[in-house]
């Protein structure tokens, strides 16, 4: 019985995971860029939520849709007039910039905000229910079906719309794509726009349910590593499977071997995946 | 294999004279930056071999670096190893620890291999944060204090550090002009054609990464000695595996000088800083960072090379150059 609620604790988490993995993955799949400083993005989501709350005495969740537009804004910001100008560069390159975007947001954000945690808290914040002898707090059943919604959300985005095609279009054939009259810059923005959004949304559900500090990014980027290279990218369904198998994977490592092996099982499971299979479960090259 | 003109040997052997008797005139405080300064030309160097002259990045020599501080450490405390003996047992031991991961872990490129790189580090943290016993855990490791008053000791280690960084520019200068070398500049600029003509790139590459672990542990166990207190949190940081990056970034990829130059720029700027504004240090270590990157991608060296073209549009033109 512990062994299951167990199991669907680490699941619930896993939705979160995904979302963060989600907006990651997206912009190392359709630019080609690793995204150091998404860490960064989840923790200002994660602020930009806690301050709508506090200020206006907003419910979290409704704070969530607010904090993706915000940070949408950013990321677009971020992208045309600082990513913009490496997105052809190598690796190395695109890493260490995405590195310095990463201190110098964190740092600024201590200097604002200060190292201190802060919480929301709403009055449901403990409340519960129960499915024959399995607990679900109601605010981590609500994230978890947000997560599943946002996901699904982004699938008909990148697969219905006009401008998911173009997205789709730019990753497949540039030139191509903009014989077609895509505009790649617009579509550039566009995309790590809606990857900052998904990292804010997600920092925003972990605002809900964690304290918060402006450090907490860190450990979010290391994850969505692993989830991006385990689900491959080129899918939505990939990060979301990653992300559950993660946060199952957590769960049941803390479970059965302690909180302190974790991160070795999964640094040790990103190095085996990288090697045996580095497209992840369901990669593809193309979206 | 080229010669150093006479010229040029003399006025190194001037340049490490002067390194040599300047400590004895400065405060504690100058010798410590230098000795900093010192090890990070090691580490910037040492990444220089692999990511540089080899073109495979790695987001994870800092897995070295602490391996080789723990092995120096656990060696002196529990089995009284000679400090000297120590350190051969930390370069043998990131040398072959290097060795076993380079044959898997070099088949990935690129992207990938930054990854992978970054998660074999952050896995041996994890390892260190939870080993019990003889290394101490997440508690740390404490060394045992050196002999001596401070500022012998910091003499000590100003010299350890110093002579760290001399064999590793030396080994650094013969790896680009032998055999080896041009190997590793083939496989940089296209190793399917290396493959072609007849060169072994894996073992190239296997020996590109060891040597570049090499040094990198010795300084590691060098760094463990002189704090005297390391956690693994500490010398397996990522801040370390990019701050090796970052400096020869600054200096220029893949030239003998541009680590150095790095190394000396960077060190100071952060003592500078540090001293200063130490609350904001970071967040403008990550404005330089920004801006030394999209403005001067090939570092310091290419900018004193094209000098006499150098004006404002040079600058622009790296900015234009990889955009959308």
């Amino acid at each position: 019985m512990v062994f299951v609620q167990i199991l669907l604790d680490g699941l619930l988490l896993g939705g979160v995971y995904a979302v963060i993995a989600l907006g990651f993955s997206l912009v190392w799949g359709i630019m080609n860029i690793i995204n150091v400083s998404h860490g960064a993005f989840v923790m200002l989501g994660a602020y930009a939520t806690y301050w709508i709350t506090t200020s206006s005495g907003l419910d979290p969740f409704m704070a969530l849709p607010i904090t993706m537009l915000i940070m949408f804004i950013v990321g677009g910001i971020v992208q045309r007039f600082i990513i913009n100008y490496v997105i052809r560069a190598p690796a190395y390159i695109t890493i260490t910039l995405t590195f310095g975007l990463e201190l110098l947001i964190v740092n600024l954000a201590l200097g604002a905000w200060t190292a201190n945690f802060r919480s929301i808290t709403v009055s449901y914040s403990g409340a519960r229910f129960f499915v024959g002898p399995f607990l679900f707090p109601y605010t981590r059943f609500f994230i978890f079906v947000s997560a599943l919604v946002l996901t699904g959300l982004m699938h008909l985005f990148i697969t219905r719309t006009k401008t998911g095609a173009a997205i789709r279009a730019t990753r497949m054939d540039l030139e191509s794509a903009r014989l077609n009259g895509v505009n790649v810059r617009r579509i550039y923005i566009i995309t790590f726009g809606v990857g900052a959004a998904l990292a804010g949304v997600a920092g925003g559900m972990i605002a809900i349910t964690y304290p918060i500090s402006p450090q907490m990014g860190f450990s979010y980027l290391a994850m969505s590593f692993i989830i991006a290279v385990l689900g491959g990218l080129g899918s939505m369904a990939g990060p979301l499977i990653g992300g559950l198998i993660f946060g199952l994977i957590e769960a049941l490592g803390s479970f059965l071997i302690g909180t302190g092996f974790k991160g070795i099982i999964a640094f040790t499971l990103l190095v085996i995946i990288l090697l045996v299979r580095p497209s992840g479960i369901l990669g593809r090259e193309y979206y | 294999m080229t010669r150093i003109s006479v010229g040029k040997s003399i006025f190194f052997l001037i340049v490490i004279c002067l390194l040599g008797v300047f400590p004895l005139g400065v405060g504690v405080s100058i010798i410590r930056l230098l000795t900093s300064i010192f090890m990070y030309t090691v580490l910037s160097q040492s990444w220089n071999i692999i990511g540089g002259y080899t073109g495979y990045i790695s987001f994870g020599n800092a897995l070295f670096f602490g391996l080789g501080a723990y092995t120096t450490g656990v060696l002196m405390l529990h089995l009284h190893t000679p400090f000297v003996l120590s350190l051969l047992a930390s370069a043998a031991v990131a040398f072959g620890v290097a060795f076993l991961i380079g044959i898997p872990i070099l088949r990935l490129k690129g992207h990938y291999l930054a990854v992978a790189t970054f998660g074999v580090a952050e896995a041996m943290r994890e390892v260190f944060n939870n080993l019990r016993g003889f290394s101490g855990g997440g508690e740390g490791l404490s060394f045992p204090l050196p002999p001596g008053d401070i500022r012998m000791v910091s003499y000590q280690f100003y010299y350890l550090m110093l002579l760290a960084a001399i064999l590793t520019m030396i080994m650094a200068y013969h790896v680009t002009r032998r055999p080896a070398g041009y190997a590793m500049a083939a496989i940089r600029d296209d190793e399917d054609v290396a493959n072609v003509m007849g060169i072994h790139t894996t073992k190239y590459k296997i020996l590109a990464f060891c040597l570049s672990a090499l040094f990198t542990g010795v300084v590691g166990g060098i760094f463990g000695y002189w704090v005297t207190f390391i956690e693994p949190n500490n010398v397996f940081s990522i801040q370390i595996s990019v701050m090796m990056v970052i400096m020869v970034l600054l200096g220029g990829i893949g030239t003998l000088w541009g680590p150095v130059i790095g190394a000396f720029i960077l060190e100071i700027l952060s003592d500078l800083l540090i001293s200063r504004v130490v609350e904001y240090h970071g967040a403008v270590l990550g404005f330089i960072i920004i801006v030394v990157v999209l403005a001067a991608p090939r570092g310091i060296m290419e900018i004193i090379k094209e000098r006499k073209k150098l004006s404002f549009s040079y600058f622009l033109e790296n900015i234009r150059k990889y955009q959308a």
